[in-house]
């Protein structure tokens, strides 16, 4: 027997006990056309939807709704989180910037250094890194045996090419054109990239 | 050839590369006083760049930001920079350069360029980011039986 169905028999029987006689057997069967008195009406009506109410599918749709509106309140939250740390590295990184456009590069390196000390951040961390002074290292050897070659076809040929993009391999024309992307594309296409010398006349 | 001394009296090559610069170039966005053939990051082929020491910054424009694609990595803030020829917006990127030599060897720098999407210029290799970790001097071409020469070498 349910739990619903157990309060459903003890209601009636404490309602019989008060002198009302059920207008049903208790195997369900209609005995009598009586209605139930008003007040018995009324505290069985209060009893069933006490039932349902805490009744195992009502209580589950709640917490379902409870979980739904925290989950969209965390949404909001994280979105205000997100915004609030972007405005944050704005104002952050935003004298870093003045600093840069106004060629002051040691104060710059100097204040990112002492920003990445106090709050670090991937975003700071990128901002040092080009801050940052540059490394030389020494290759194994000279690649530009052929520089000579190519410095000879532009003393000779600049003029006839004034305002296009040549491409030389060797002192030799492999190809020219007003636009250096479209030039770098079709050398790319024809697998003859490498080792090309680009200038624009 | 040029030396020079470390903190313990040891003598060292002042330079380790060489290469004929181009000097004196005209090119319909201006006369280049200084260029010199570099490669950048990981791309097959050179270009010429001039070379400037009173430029901020090595900046790149549309062409080679194209060629060059993802090497350039994730865009920091935009800048403004103002040139000679107007101010221009661009991010800094952190990018390898490799001064190509005639005689020694290669100079790469691990580098800082500024990539300028509208810039109309000629590529520029400018002081901050670049030239100010090397050493580097300037032979003048008196004549074409004797071109210049650029050594340069990391400091």
């Amino acid at each position: 027997m349910g739990r619903a169905e157990g309060l459903s028999r003890t209601l009636l029987e404490s309602a019989e006990g008060a002198g009302w006689k059920s207008p049903f057997t208790h195997e369900g069967k209609r005995a009598v056309d009586s209605p139930l008195p008003p007040s018995v009406r009324r505290w069985a009506a209060r009893s069933r939807e006490q039932v349902t109410n805490i009744g195992p599918y009502q209580h589950r749709t709640r917490s379902d709704k409870a979980r739904s509106g925290l989950a969209q309140r965390v949404a909001v939250l994280e979105t205000e989180l997100s915004q609030l740390k972007e405005r944050l590295q704005q104002a952050e990184t935003a004298p870093l910037i003045q600093l840069v456009e106004a060629g002051r590069i040691t104060e710059a390196r100097q204040l990112v250094s002492l920003l990445l000390k106090a709050s670090p951040s991937p975003r700071l961390e990128q901002w040092a890194r080009v801050l940052a002074p540059p490394e030389a290292s020494v290759a194994p050897a000279a690649t530009g045996g052929t520089l000579a070659r190519d410095n000879a076809w532009l003393r000779a040929n600049a003029k006839d090419y004034a305002g296009r993009w040549v491409a030389l391999r060797d002192g030799v024309l492999v190809d020219a054109d007003a636009s250096r992307v479209a030039l770098h594309r079709r050398l790319e296409q024809t697998g003859e990239l490498e080792g090309i010398a680009f200038a624009r006349l | 050839v040029l030396h020079r001394t470390d903190s313990r009296g040891t003598f060292l090559p002042w330079s380790q590369g060489s290469a004929e610069p181009r000097l004196d170039e005209e090119r319909q966005t201006g006369r280049l006083p200084v260029a010199v053939w570099c490669r950048f990051g990981a791309l097959p082929h050179r270009e010429l760049a001039m070379l400037d020491t009173g430029a901020h910054w090595t900046l790149i424009g549309p062409e080679l930001i194209e060629s060059l694609g993802d090497q350039l990595g994730a865009e920091l803030d935009s800048l403004t920079m103002s040139t000679r020829i107007g101010n221009f917006k661009g991010t800094l990127h952190r990018l390898p350069i490799h001064l190509i030599a005639e005689q020694g060897a290669d100079v790469t720098v691990e580098a800082t360029c500024l990539a300028l999407p509208d810039w109309e210029g000629p590529t520029i290799l400018g002081f901050h980011g670049f030239l100010e970790r090397l050493r580097f001097a300037l032979e003048p071409g008196m004549s074409a039986d004797t071109p210049g020469r650029f050594y340069f070498g990391g400091a």
